[in-house]
């Protein structure tokens, strides 16, 4: 997993509230372009993790760098790279939205105003209207349009879709789609909405409890879990199927539905072909291989 | 368990409710000890209706406000509830409560009458049913009340105004006269209220009408969550935001600033900190012509009260924006959020003390034309605000409260709160120890004060801001 310049690097870090470990002994490295999953139940620690990479949390314990930076000592140049929408939607409610596209624009030197036009249109935003006064969805998609209006090298999404109807998040979906077709972008995304995210992501990053259980590509992860319907040839199955870390198996008569782990589809074939069974193999959707790993 | 039952539970479940019970029944008891010493001290021979009782028969209408307040706001946060639309049966349960509540207390408060000195058997009877229909009055106001605003915490204020201005009115004694010799006024007003009360709070529509509105429960000023909702709210409802000349002055400066992150950082935060109240508003002309100007005026008469004037910085520094956290990311560091929430603490601090010193200045100039009030025999004098006074209490209250503000950024009304007894005991106890003023009579405590106060807010910003946490 190690890469010569990654973005962020996480080393060991751990991270407490009171009695409630947030993050344990975290070890992290995130590639420039990369496109990564944080998946994780509530309080797993992915929203934890995030704002330790922009520096809004500093470790109890470990080493945290991005941008070649200590996450103490990240400024202008460090976080004008940076764009962040989180689940709260925090923005100012007291202006409109125009004005609050204005005042943060200002800040930015390379900001895209035909980007900032396109997505308002896009978005259906009203200008003129108070940015307390949207509704939570509108204000995601006003969030989403501020953290990338200056096309920043790392977009960091902390349930970004979570507000959004389906066509929005179809819209979102379709946007980041677009950012990731600019090389070089890095994008982290938190979400639970799996399905969404399996369309855009190139790397899973697991988390449970405060720990990460899987940090790999997800064409690794989906390979690594493979869904087996088998099926005897000739009346029921044996007792004892050929298969080592078999999951979830569900037997009736002569057949078998199970999730293996660490096969290749020929393996899989060869071994049901000396049990004289058919099968059928599919690769897990991102859910489905959630739930194991998380089970 | 009934449904009223359940509903009923609300009363003591939450336990800061017992705070407000342990008060209403210290209040309870006192009005009973003054009624008993007003009835002991009056048997006596000659006895005029009512002034010698001193209205002590009428407080239990104040009383009986309270606790109309109270009760609306626990019927008011259940029919609120989404659940409690679809609840089987429950339509009718706030009118219960609120009649069975209501009722019995009347009751009980209208036998203190059976004690009313100076009065025959048959008059006390009828003062007694008088008082029956007369405290339903009071404690209908405040059920109205609470749920018309739809604020606990906006009815909780208008009790001290309604007594202070009660006092000044001698109403306790107008409303013991009318138990006493009105009864069939009483009887008819009492009797209408509850029939009103009774077809409001029995409307069809009325659980339609509150589900899922917006309301702010007894002590939801605690509930983070609630209180982010209800702002947002209101920012939502402010017709005029900040005006385009302020906005173009600050946008502009924040744009020129490319390559000096720090500067531009601090007039962003001055903007998201300033810019509505540096946009003039006709509205705000208003508010200082008809809050302000009399405020000022009443504050003279005050006396040492008139200090009060001095806490008012603290209010509008602690609900001040701080740059310190939040999790809007733009891109500022620690470092930049640490000198720009300096900057913003003097600013504050000069806008406040320029504010105060002010109208410390006016009340100077007034004090030779303001009259001398007389009121209830005694005659209040018109006397100017101490402005040094005012020049310095800012500067000395602005740090204390940006720290609390620090300390307690989760929940700012408990600072709040915390930080205006903390400083009216240091207040008061400053003042029992030198009587004059104090500011002026020892200067050099004073600077030291100062410095001490600014040194420990900076220690504590730069501490916050390079060591902690910066999520809001």
């Amino acid at each position: 997993m190690a890469n010569a310049n990654p973005i962020v690097q996480m080393r060991n870090v751990s991270r407490r509230f009171g009695h409630i470990q947030a993050m344990a002994k975290v070890d992290l490295e995130i590639s420039p372009g990369r496109i990564m999953g944080l998946l994780g139940a509530n309080g797993a620690g992915k929203s934890t993790l995030l704002r330790h990479i922009i520096g809004l949390y500093l470790a109890d314990e470990g080493e945290c760098v991005t941008f070649g930076t200590d996450t103490a000592k990240l400024g202008p140049g460090e976080l004008g790279r940076i764009g962040y929408v989180h689940q709260e939607g925090e923005l100012l409610g007291w202006m409109t939205v125009s004005q609050l596209v204005r005042y943060v624009s200002a800040y930015y030197h390379g900001w895209n105003r035909e980007l900032e036009e396109k997505y308002i249109s896009d978005f259906d935003i009203s200008l003129k209207d108070r940015v307390a006064s949207l509704s939570p969805g509108q204000r995601q998609k006003l969030a989403i349009l501020l953290a990338i209006g200056f096309e920043p090298d790392l977009l960091i999404l902390d349930e970004p879709a979570s507000a959004l109807d389906p066509l929005a998040r179809s819209q979102f979906l379709d946007l980041l789609l677009q950012i990731i077709q600019n090389e070089g972008r890095t994008i982290i995304i938190s979400s639970h909405i799996l399905s969404d995210v399996e369309k855009v992501i190139d790397h899973a990053v697991i988390m449970r409890k405060g720990e990460i259980v899987r940090d790999c590509s997800f064409d690794e992860l989906r390979e690594q879990y493979i869904k087996v319907t088998l099926t005897s040839l000739n009346g029921d199955l044996p007792a004892q199927l050929p298969f080592r870390n078999m999951i979830g198996c569900e037997r009736s008569g002569s057949t078998a539905v199970f999730i293996v782990q660490g096969y290749t589809q020929a393996e899989l074939e060869a071994k049901a072909k000396d049990a004289n069974c058919k099968i059928e193999v599919r690769t897990l959707s991102l859910e489905e291989i959630y739930k194991v790993v998380v089970s | 368990m009934t449904i009223l039952q359940a509903n009923l539970k609300h009363l003591y479940q939450r336990r800061a409710f017992w705070l407000l019970g342990v008060f209403l029944v210290i209040f309870a008891l006192l009005m009973v000890m003054a009624i008993v010493d007003a009835k002991v001290g009056r048997e006596d021979g000659a006895f005029a209706i009512p002034a010698d009782t001193d209205g002590a028969f009428a407080l239990p209408a104040y009383w009986m406000l309270i606790v109309g307040m109270f009760l609306a706001a626990q019927c008011m946060d259940v029919l609120t509830k989404p659940f409690a639309y679809c609840l089987p049966g429950h339509k009718p349960v706030p009118r219960k409560v609120l009649f069975y509540v209501g009722w019995s207390l009347s009751i009980l408060w209208s036998f203190i009458f059976f004690m009313y000195p100076g009065v025959r058997f048959g008059e006390t009877f009828l003062a007694c049913v008088s008082a029956f229909f007369m405290f339903p009055l009071p404690y209908w106001l405040g059920v109205w009340c609470v749920s018309k605003w739809r604020s606990w915490c906006a009815g909780i204020g208008f009790i001290p105004l309604l007594i202070i201005g009660g006092s000044l009115m001698d109403l306790h004694l107008r409303i013991e006269y009318l138990i006493i010799h009105h009864w069939l006024w009483m009887l008819l007003f009492g009797s209408m209220a509850n029939v009103l009360a009774w077809i409001h709070w029995g409307r069809t529509d009325l659980a339609r009408q509150y589900c899922g509105t917006l309301w702010m429960g007894a002590f939801d000023m605690w509930n983070k969550e609630k209180m982010a909702k209800f702002g947002k709210a209101r920012l939502a409802k402010i017709p005029t935001g900040i005006s385009p000349g302020v906005e173009d002055f600050f946008v502009s400066r924040i744009s020129k600033c490319h390559g000096r992150n720090l500067e531009r950082y601090i007039w962003g935060s001055l903007y998201k900190s300033f810019g509505m109240l540096l946009s003039p508003r006709r509205q705000g002309c208003v508010w200082l012509l008809i809050i302000w100007f009399p405020l000022l005026m009443y504050l003279g008469y005050m006396g040492p009260g008139s200090n009060i004037l001095l806490f008012m910085p603290c209010i509008m520094v602690v609900h001040m924006g701080s740059p310190v956290r939040s999790n809007m990311l733009i891109c500022g560091g620690r470092r930049e959020r640490f000198w720009s929430a300096i900057v913003l603490a003097i600013s504050a601090a000069v806008l406040v003390t320029t504010l105060t010193t002010v109208c410390g200045l006016l009340s100077l100039l007034w004090e030779p034309v303001m009259p001398d009030l007389p009121i209830k025999g005694m005659t209040f004098e018109y006397r100017a605000i101490d402005v040094w006074s005012c020049f310095f209490a800012p500067l000395l209250i602005v740090p204390i409260s940006l720290t609390f503000g620090l300390f307690m950024h989760k929940l700012k009304a408990f600072g709040l709160v915390a930080m205006i007894v903390i400083l009216s005991v240091l207040f008061v106890a400053v003042r029992a120890v030198y009587r004059e003023r104090f500011i002026t009579v020892i200067p050099v405590l004073v600077i030291i004060a100062l410095l001490c106060c600014w040194a420990a807010f900076v220690s504590i910003l730069h501490h916050i801001c390079m060591k902690r946490s910066l999520v809001q």
